[in-house]
């Protein structure tokens, strides 16, 4: 619709406006009430994906979202889709590095929130029958909905968790964060697994054996090829697939493409 | 001549968000329909996906989409209207329905073309000016969006907070126009009107949007949005924030409106500071009440 | 065929466990999605400039001042103090 100047022009300037990125306009009332709505949706929309960077944020949150919109514009029209840069804009932050944690808390975040609107997939035990019956080279694992691995040099898993037990007013919140103060203290580094097993995301600490084959299935290596590659390792397919499956993180067998 | 009809024609709803999704599941109320905003289920799966498909197994649905922008002058994306494509083949919606507002543009940079041209979504509902150039742009896209979806679209009218230059028409005979050549249909709010009036400084509310709703040819309107929201601060608009109960002013346009578009579907918004979700129906069977009497009166 | 031995073993201890599972579990659980579903990201979009959608957003800081003025659980976990954040943050704008 490259004819339409007139109005390309009109519109692009209003929402330049907002984004307060030229200043051609003579702030308004109407002009302030977007500008303060587009902040609160941004606001609002990033403390929904990101709850555990809104906490530890807190009060900053507001001017912390304002900063990360004028660096990256929503450019899908849902909201629930923005923000996937801002564990990478965290990690730029070089005032930041008293809270190193901070853009690695964020991808945790994010995973979660990328879990919780991945593709359902249904549990299909009898497909666990195609490993009697077939060529294991020709086979694939199955996993649960929304399964992402992070590798992180700082205790994620600790700091969730602390962060999640505070949203739901546990009471063994208290005694969580000075497990993650500890752990942070410690400088311990975890592996993370986040995985859907029905609506809501789970995160646990794995081993660095489970996230190597962890890797190899969400690379989708045949279970031949997956199981040569951890040869290596201590890894036990026999008590891995049967915890796998009452965890809900094994949701079946299939051919590999 | 008016549109006749009886009293259990009249479909009313209320718009569903996340503080009454359990209420709407486990406490089911007398309501014909269940408006969603049709962005909030663009996930592939999850939680929200499953609310929406057990919502549709006891209610019909009405799909709102917000971010379409209908009046954008470089055109809708094809990726979101796939996904609202998809959402219309899960939950079969009675209705479906966007804005008369911009919602995709770029932003000015004083150098980089490139960069220029880079989609950047308002997130919100930005007003456009009512003339020629925007009615074809408006037309185009909503003829686009009809295509891709199959479906007939209803364009509701905004509240707008500022005026953008360029208009050479009113709103409501650009809306009719745009009905008429998209062969769309139009979901009138009748709290925007009220807004825009009170934000014009109308001395006459009430005339105002009676005058708007007596313009529009009857048989083009297809929803009703019934809203209420709180009063302007002080040097600053009144704001359509969807948070009070629907106020006497919005009942009295309701019964123009019914007097001259017949049993119409009409809906009760609400969403911010949300009541419970007995107050939201009992608002519903209010509109109900209303329109019954209203309309029976019509027929005799 | 390899790794015969270790799959095979794999899927009979994967089927006794399946068989030991209830059907509730095996279904997924019990969660409830109305209990689990966030609060819609796109409600706020028709209703500009309202103060209670989400709150005011301070939109006149200074570039990453939010890192200083952070009053979130950052502090409790022992990351540093306001004042050592804000010397910090000096010396942060000071280099680059």
């Amino acid at each position: 619709m490259t004819s339409h100047n007139q109005a390309l022009q009109t519109q692009s300037a209003l929402i330049s406006a907002i984004y307060n990125q030229n200043n051609a306009h003579s702030e308004s009332p109407g002009l302030m009430a977007y500008q303060r709505s587009l902040a609160a949706n941004a606001k609002r929309a990033l403390a929904i994906s990101y709850p555990t960077i809104s906490q530890l944020v807190g009060d900053g949150f507001s001017a912390l979202s304002h900063e990360f919109l004028q660096d990256y514009p929503l450019t899908a029209g849902d909201w629930g889709e923005w923000g996937s840069e801002l564990p990478l804009w965290l990690a730029g932050k070089t005032a930041l590095t008293n809270y190193p944690y901070l853009s690695d808390c964020a991808q945790l975040d994010w995973f979660c929130h990328q879990s919780e609107r991945a593709a359902n997939v249904a549990l299909d035990l009898e497909s666990l029958s195609l490993l009697a019956e077939q060529d294991a080279s020709q086979l694939e694992v199955v996993l649960a909905s929304g399964v992402f691995l992070l590798a992180s040099s700082h205790p994620v898993v600790d700091i969730w968790q602390a962060h999640q037990s505070s949203q739901q007013n546990d009471e063994a919140t208290p005694a969580l964060f000075a497990a993650a103060a500890q752990s942070i203290a410690a400088q311990k580094s975890q592996f993370a697994l986040i995985w859907r097993p029905q609506w809501k995301a789970q995160v646990r600490v794995i081993d660095e054996t489970e996230f190597l084959w962890l890797q190899q299935l969400l690379a989708k290596q045949p279970l031949t090829t997956a199981l040569d590659n951890m040869s290596h390792t201590n890894f036990n397919f026999e008590t891995w697939l049967p915890k796998a499956l009452q965890a809900g993180l094994f949701c079946g067998i299939k051919p590999a493409n | 001549m008016k549109k006749q009809s009886t009293s259990s024609d009249i479909l009313i709803g209320v718009g569903l968000r996340h503080n009454h999704y359990e209420d709407a599941l486990t406490r089911p109320k007398a309501i014909d329909f269940i408006e969603v905003h049709a962005e909030n289920f663009f996930a592939e799966g999850g939680a929200a996906k499953a609310v929406l498909d057990q919502v549709a197994k006891q209610y019909a649905i009405s799909l709102h989409a917000t971010t379409l922008g209908l009046g954008s002058a470089r055109g809708i994306p094809k990726q979101p209207l796939q996904k609202l494509r998809q959402l219309i083949e899960q939950s079969q919606p009675l209705l479906v329905s966007d804005h008369a507002c911009f919602t995709w543009s770029s932003l000015q940079q004083d150098s980089n073309n490139e960069e220029r041209f880079s989609p950047v979504h308002a997130g919100d509902l930005l007003p456009i000016a009512f003339n020629a150039e925007t009615l074809d742009i408006t037309v185009e896209n909503v003829e686009s969006v009809q295509q891709h979806i199959a479906r007939q679209l209803l364009v509701e009218n905004l509240s707008a907070y500022i005026t953008p230059e360029g208009s050479t028409m009113s709103e409501v005979s650009f809306l009719t126009e745009l009905c008429l050549r998209a062969n769309c249909r139009l979901l009138l709010d009748i709290n925007n009107l009220v807004v825009n009036a009170s934000n014009a400084n109308s001395a006459d509310i009430l005339g105002d949007v009676s005058g708007y709703i007596q313009q529009i040819p009857p048989q083009l309107v297809g929803e009703i949005h019934l809203a209420g929201c709180s009063p302007a601060q002080p040097g600053a608009p009144m704001i359509d924030d969807h948070s009070q109960p629907v106020p006497d002013i919005v009942w009295e346009g309701y019964r123009i409106a019914l007097k001259h578009f017949g049993a119409v579907p009409t809906l009760v918004e609400w969403d911010t500071a949300l009541p419970s979700w007995e107050v939201l129906t009992d608002e519903a069977a209010k509109a109900r009440a209303i329109a019954e009497e209203v309309l029976s009166r019509d027929v005799a | 065929m390899k790794h015969a031995l270790v799959i095979s073993a794999a899927l009979a201890a994967t089927l006794a466990a399946g068989t030991a599972m209830s059907p509730t579990a095996l279904a997924g659980g019990k969660e409830k999605c109305y209990g689990i579903a966030k609060a819609g990201q796109n409600d706020c979009a028709n209703l500009a400039g309202t103060h209670s959608c989400a709150g005011q957003a301070t939109v006149d800081n200074a570039p990453d001042e939010w890192i200083t003025v952070a009053k979130g659980t950052c502090n409790d976990l022992g990351g540093m103090t306001k004042k050592e954040a804000k010397t910090a943050f000096k010396a942060a704008q000071k280099s680059s």
